[in-house]
C-alpha cells in the first residue's frame, strides 16, 4: 500500500462522513415536516478494495420506512376521516334540536294548551286568536326545523362536491409524482422527497377513501378505491371521480365513467360497515342519520297536519260554517315539515275556527273544540302508537344516539390513528437528540479521516525529507 | 419504541386540545347548570326532559284554567250569597207587608223596598269575573239578564278539565238559581210582590210569600252545590301544582346540573389543563441541541 493510497482512504473517508453528516443535518431540519421520512446514510468500504483498503463511500441516504405500518396508518386514516366527517354533517343535527325556545315540542305544548283554553271559551275571541297564534307559532318551529335539515343535507351536498374534487386533484398529484419518481430513479438519482410528497399526498387521499395502494418495481403506484375501483392505473393514467345531483332527491351522487359509461357509486362509498373514508362518512350521515331525522320530522307534521284537520273539518265555524281546514293539507310526508303552515282557511280568522259540532248550539257548543284538544293525549303519531310529543322525543332520542355513536366513533377512530401515527413516526419520525448524537459520530469520523490526511501528508513530507 | 419529536409535539397538542374541550364543556355545565345541554349528551335524558317540559307546560296551561273556573265559582257563590240575603229580607218584608194592620200606604212603602230589592237582584245576577258575566253561559260578553230583567244569555257551562281526560262543568247555569222563566223565576217573583204590595193586595201578598220562599231555598241551594265544585278544584289544583313541580325536578334531575358536583368538576379539569399547559410551556426538554 502507497502512501498515496492512504491519501485516498483519508478523502474518501472525509467525502462519505460528511455525506453522513449532511444527511442528519437533513433529518434534524425536516424534523417538524409533515410527512418527512428520516434518512439513513448508506456508507460502505470503496469496493473492489486495493490492498490494505480503498476507505469509505456514500452510496446514498435510505427512507427509514415500515411499509405495513404505512398500509395499517392508511387505514386508520380512512377510519378516523369517516368518523370526523360523519360528526362534522350530525353536530350540526345536534345543534338543530337543542334549541329549547320554539323548538317543536314548545310550540305543540304551547298550540296544545291553547286548544284546552279554547273549549273552556269556545266563544271567546281572544281564546280563538290565541290558538291561531299558537298555531302560527308551531307552523314556524316546524318550517325552522326544516329549514335547518335542509341546509345541513345542503352542507353535506357541498362537501360531497369538495370532497371529490379535492380527491381527483390528489390523484392527478399521485399520477404525476409517479410519473417523476420512476424517471429520477430510471436515471440514478435519489427520489426520496419524491417518495415522501407522494406518500403524503396517499395519506390525504386516505382520508378521503379507503385506499389500496399496490407500488411498482418502478416507482409508480397502482391505486384502487375500496380495493376494486381503479383511480390510478398502472401508467399512471387517472379516473376521475364525478359528481351529478339526482334530480328527484336534489341529493349530489357520486359518479365514475368506465368506457364511456356513467357508473352510480355512491353506495359503494358508504357501506353498512368497514371503513369509509371523508367522502363516504359524509355520504352515510347524509344519507343515514340526517336523512332519518328529516324523515321523522317529516312524518310527524304530516300526521298532526291530518289529525287536526279530520276533526276540525268535521266541526262547525262560529259562522256557521264547516269543512275547513286548521292547516294546510298535505299530500305526501316528504317535504311535510317544510309544507307545515296555518291553512288559510282560518289564517287570521279566528271566527272560523270550528270549535263546535252543532250549528243550532252555537255559541255554546264546545264539543269541537274538547275533540281537538283532546287529540294532545292521542296517539295521532308513528302509525297511531304514540302522540305527538312522544313522536317528537323519540326523534331527539335518536339525533342524540346518532350524534353520540358518532363522537364515540370519532374518539376511538383517533385513537387508532393517533397510535399507528406514533408507531409511523417511531420508524420514520426525526428525534434531534439522535441526530445530535449522529452529526457527533460523523464529526468524529470527520477529524478521524482528518487524520488520516494529515498522517499520510506527514509521512509524505518524511519521505520527501529523505531525499535532502 | 422510538420517540420523535413530531410524536412528543403531536401528543402534546391533542392532549392540550383535548382538556381545553373538556375545561369548555365544564365551564358550560357549571354556568348553564346543565348537564345535557343537546340531544347528544344524554339521548334518553334529553328526550324524556323534552317529555316533562311538555307535562310541565300541559299541568300550567291546567292550572291557568283551573284559577279561571275557580274565579268563575268564586264569584258566582258570592253572587249567590248575596242574593240569598237580599231575597231573605224580601222574604221579611213579605212577611211584614202580609199583616192585615198595614195600611195601604204602609205596603206601598214596602213595595218600593223591594223594587230596589230587584235592582239589586239583578244587578247581581249580572255579576263578572274579569269581562266575563258568570250567569251568561258561554254567552258571557254582555249582562244575561236585560233590563227588563229577561234573560238573553244561554245555559251552557264552560268545562274545566280536572286530570287527562276528566272534566267538570262549571258553576252553575243561571235556571238553576234564579228558575229562569219558570214560577219561581226570581226577578218575576219580586215583580209580582212589588205589584201586589203596591196594589195593597193582602192575598196576593200571602201568595207570593211561598214564592219568595222557594226562590230563597233554590238560590241557597245552588250556592251550596258550588262547594263541592270548589272542593274538586282545589284538589284539581294541588294535583297540577304537584306534577308540574314533579315535571320540573324530573327534568333538573334529567339534564340539570348539581351545583357543588359542577364547580368540582370543572376545578378539577382546568388543573388538568393548567397541567397540561405547564407541561407545554416547557417543551421541548433539554436536549443535546441545547447542551451542544
Amino acid at each position: 500500500m502507497s502512501v498515496f493510497n492512504l491519501l485516498n482512504v483519508g478523502r474518501s473517508a472525509m467525502n462519505a462522513t460528511a455525506f453522513g453528516t449532511q444527511t442528519h443535518g437533513q433529518n434534524a431540519a425536516n424534523a417538524a415536516t409533515e410527512g418527512y421520512t428520516r434518512r439513513v446514510a448508506r456508507l460502505q468500504p470503496v469496493a473492489p478494495p486495493p490492498p490494505g483498503g480503498g476507505g469509505a463511500r456514500a452510496t446514498g441516504a435510505r427512507r427509514k420506512i415500515d411499509p405495513y405500518v404505512e398500509r395499517r396508518l392508511l387505514g386508520a386514516r380512512t377510519e378516523q376521516g369517516g368518523a370526523e366527517a360523519r360528526l362534522e354533517v350530525l353536530g350540526g343535527l345536534d345543534l338543530t334540536f337543542a334549541d329549547e325556545s320554539g323548538n317543536v315540542a314548545e310550540a305543540l305544548a304551547a298550540f296544545e294548551g291553547s286548544l284546552r283554553e279554547l273549549a273552556a271559551y269556545p266563544g271567546d275571541a281572544g281564546a280563538r286568536e290565541a290558538v291561531l297564534g299558537r298555531a302560527e307559532a308551531l307552523e314556524r318551529a316546524f318550517q325552522s326545523a326544516a329549514s335547518q335539515l335542509t341546509g345541513l343535507r345542503d352542507d353535506a351536498n357541498d362537501r360531497v362536491q369538495d370532497e371529490v374534487r379535492t380527491l381527483n386533484e390528489r390523484l392527478e398529484r399521485v399520477a404525476s409524482l409517479g410519473n417523476a419518481i420512476a424517471r429520477s430513479e430510471l436515471s440514478g438519482r435519489e427520489a426520496s422527497d419524491l417518495r415522501d410528497q407522494r406518500d403524503q399526498v396517499l395519506r390525504e387521499l386516505a382520508d378521503q377513501v379507503p385506499l389500496t395502494v399496490l407500488p411498482r418495481d418502478d416507482g409508480q403506484v397502482t391505486l384502487l378505491l375500496g380495493g376494486t375501483l381503479q383511480l390510478v392505473d398502472e401508467d399512471g393514467n387517472v379516473s376521475p371521480l364525478g359528481t351529478q345531483v339526482d334530480a328527484a332527491t336534489g341529493d349530489v351522487r357520486v359518479t365514475r365513467t368506465v368506457a364511456g359509461a356513467v357508473q352510480d357509486i355512491t353506495d359503494q362509498l358508504a357501506p353498512a360497515d368497514g371503513a369509509r373514508g371523508r367522502l363516504g362518512g359524509t355520504l352515510e350521515a347524509r344519507d343515514g342519520a340526517l336523512a332519518a331525522a328529516r324523515a321523522a320530522l317529516d312524518q310527524l307534521a304530516f300526521d298532526l297536519s291530518g289529525a287536526y284537520n279530520a276533526v276540525h273539518a268535521a266541526g262547525i265555524d262560529a259562522l256557521g260554517g264547516t269543512g275547513s281546514n286548521l292547516f294546510d293539507p298535505i299530500g305526501a310526508v316528504e317535504g311535510a315539515a317544510a309544507s307545515f303552515r296555518v291553512s288559510a282557511d282560518v289564517r287570521d280568522q279566528p271566527e272560523r275556527l270550528a270549535a263546535a259540532q252543532d250549528a243550532t248550539a252555537l255559541p255554546s257548543d264546545d264539543r269541537n273544540a274538547l275533540a281537538l284538544a283532546d287529540l294532545a293525549q292521542a296517539n295521532t303519531a308513528l302509525g297511531g302508537t304514540a302522540t305527538a310529543t312522544e313522536a317528537y322525543a323519540a326523534l331527539l332520542a335518536q339525533v342524540g344516539a346518532d350524534v353520540r355513536f358518532a363522537r364515540g366513533d370519532l374518539d376511538r377512530t383517533g385513537g387508532l390513528r393517533s397510535q399507528t401515527e406514533a408507531l409511523r413516526e417511531a420508524v420514520s419520525g426525526v428525534n434531534t437528540d439522535e441526530e445530535m448524537v449522529g452529526l457527533m459520530e460523523f464529526q468524529r469520523a470527520y477529524q478521524a479521516s482528518l487524520r488520516v490526511v494529515q498522517t499520510a501528508d506527514e509521512m509524505l513530507a518524511e519521505l520527501l525529507q529523505l531525499k535532502r | 419504541m422510538r420517540v420523535s419529536d413530531r410524536s412528543t409535539f403531536e401528543l402534546n397538542r391533542r392532549e392540550l386540545l383535548r382538556r381545553a374541550e373538556d375545561l369548555a364543556d365544564a365551564q358550560e355545565t357549571a354556568l348553564t347548570g346543565q348537564r345535557a345541554r343537546r340531544p347528544s349528551d344524554d339521548p334518553l335524558a334529553f328526550a324524556v326532559a323534552t317529555k316533562e317540559r311538555s307535562r310541565e307546560i300541559r299541568e300550567d296551561v291546567r292550572q291557568r284554567a283551573l284559577v279561571a273556573a275557580q274565579t268563575r265559582i268564586d264569584v258566582q257563590e258570592q253572587s249567590l250569597a248575596d242574593i240569598a240575603t237580599v231575597l231573605r229580607r224580601a222574604e221579611e218584608l213579605t212577611i211584614q207587608a202580609a199583616n192585615d194592620s198595614l195600611t195601604a200606604e204602609e205596603r206601598l212603602n214596602l213595595a218600593t223596598e223591594v223594587t230596589a230589592i230587584r235592582d239589586t237582584v239583578r244587578g247581581l245576577m249580572n255579576a263578572e269575573a274579569g269581562d266575563r258575566y258568570v250567569f251568561g253561559g258561554f254567552d258571557d260578553d254582555q249582562p244575561p239578564f236585560d233590563d227588563t230583567g229577561a234573560f238573553t244569555g244561554d245555559l251552557a257551562r264552560p268545562q274545566v278539565e280536572l286530570a287527562d281526560g276528566v272534566r267538570m262543568s262549571v258553576g252553575v247555569s243561571a235556571d238553576v238559581p234564579f228558575d229562569t222563566g219558570g214560577p219561581e223565576d226570581v226577578l218575576a217573583v219580586l215583580v209580582d210582590l212589588e205589584a201586589a204590595m203596591a196594589a195593597d193586595d193582602e192575598a196576593a201578598i200571602q201568595l207570593n210569600l211561598g214564592r219568595v220562599q222557594g226562590a230563597h231555598e233554590r238560590v241557597v241551594s245552588a250556592r251550596a252545590s258550588l262547594g263541592g265544585q270548589q272542593n274538586a278544584i282545589a284538589v284539581a289544583d294541588a294535583v297540577a301544582e304537584r306534577m308540574k313541580g314533579e315535571a320540573k325536578v324530573h327534568q333538573d334531575a334529567l339534564v340539570g346540573a348539581d351545583e357543588v358536583d359542577a364547580l368540582i368538576d370543572f376545578q378539577r379539569v382546568q388543573g388538568a389543563y393548567n397541567a397540561a399547559v405547564r407541561i407545554a410551556a416547557e417543551l421541548p426538554p433539554p436536549g443535546l441541541v441545547e447542551v451542544g
